[in-house]
């Protein structure tokens, strides 16, 4: 019969589990379905649909960054300049209503 | 400042690879990151294409300044802007050693850390019961559980539970923040099975899982996080794990 470890410590995880961090009230951060984040502008057809599949519909800011900046190492002829100019200032539209 | 423990007595459950993924991740989002490698293996700095160096035997034992042991993670072409790192080596066994003989004092991180001044502080432990786990529970304000979805993961987990609790008593404020489950592999009856155990028991402190991705060992391999080798599905796990923390933030 599979032995499960966890039952061996329910005392404790009781404890542990009623003490556990809150999330904060999330805002919506993330574009949905029917907004246009700004780097579609920015990458050709192709990749911003591969994007999509990759990130399903979040969270998109960090997948983001990393697709462009790899896109942008090898298709740009300034690559790393054109890095250096764009995460400075968000790459992707949110709304924050 | 946020003080994560990122620790299972399991090895091989992907504590290194989360601790270096979540630092990074925390990076790449404008966080200011130091990166504890309290293991003795010392691959904190193996993952990060970085030579291993002695810098946690020389903060605890030799009581050398932060300036002296924090080493920047930059390499060229990456931006690892913000993602500080305090490597560790095999000396870090030896620094326990020390500890202990000295008597141990289990605030003994907490104090040596005391003037970081970083957004996070994220500890790499090593697999085994051990003073300097039991001193970064004691730090931390959230541990994360890797736990690899197997029988041997889940018992190891328990182990760092158990710990946790007990160093709660000890007037330490950390909380479990998440058990993240690792080699997730859908294809397979243990880890859907393991899976449900977890979730059965820990309820939605079990996070999503991460996959088995051969990409993460490449990673280690060459020295780069997840976010640097390639875009994959290990890319958005991964940075789902990132704004989840975020996501506590307060």
């Amino acid at each position: 019969m599979r032995r499960d470890p966890m039952q061996t410590i329910t005392d404790e995880i009781s404890a542990i589990l009623a003490d556990r961090p809150t999330p904060r009230p999330r805002r919506k951060r993330y574009p949905s379905d029917d907004e246009t984040p700004a780097i579609a502008t920015r990458l050709p057809h192709a990749d911003y649909e591969r994007l999509k599949a990759l990130a399903g519909s979040r969270p998109l800011a960090l997948v983001v960054r990393v697709i462009l900046q790899d896109w942008l190492r090898k298709h740009h002829a300034d690559g790393d300049a054109e890095i250096a100019r764009l995460v400075t200032r968000p790459i992707i539209t949110r709304n924050n209503s | 400042m946020i003080t994560i423990v990122i620790a299972n007595q399991k090895g091989g459950v992907g504590k290194t690879t989360t601790a270096v993924t979540l630092a990074h991740g925390l990076a790449l989002q404008g966080k200011g990151v130091l990166l504890v490698d309290l293991d003795p293996q010392g691959q904190v700095s193996t993952f990060l294409g970085l030579p291993q160096e002695s810098g946690v035997f020389d903060l605890l034992v030799t009581r050398q300044p932060l300036a002296a042991v924090i080493r920047s993670t930059a390499i060229p072409d990456h931006d690892r802007n913000g993602l500080l790192v305090i490597p560790g080596n095999s000396r870090t066994a030896t620094a326990q050693i020390v500890l202990a003989a000295e008597g141990f004092k289990l605030d003994c991180l907490a104090r040596a850390l005391g003037a970081v001044r970083t957004d996070y502080i994220i500890f790499d432990t090593s697999p085994s019961v051990g003073l300097l786990q039991e001193a970064a529970l004691y730090a931390a304000d959230w541990l994360i559980a890797p736990c690899a979805v197997d029988y041997a993961a889940t018992e190891g987990l328990t182990g760092v539970l158990t710990t946790l609790q007990a160093v709660k008593e000890q007037a330490s404020n950390c909380q479990l923040l998440a058990v993240l489950p690792t080699f997730y592999d859908e294809l397979t009856r243990e880890s859907a099975t393991t899976l449900r155990q977890l979730t059965y028991s820990l309820g939605d402190a079990v996070w999503e899982p991460i996959h088995r991705a051969t990409i993460l060992r490449e990673c280690a391999a060459e020295g780069l996080t997840v976010f640097e080798k390639a875009p994959c599905r290990a890319t958005q796990e991964y940075a789902v794990v990132v704004e989840k923390v975020l996501s506590y933030e307060t």
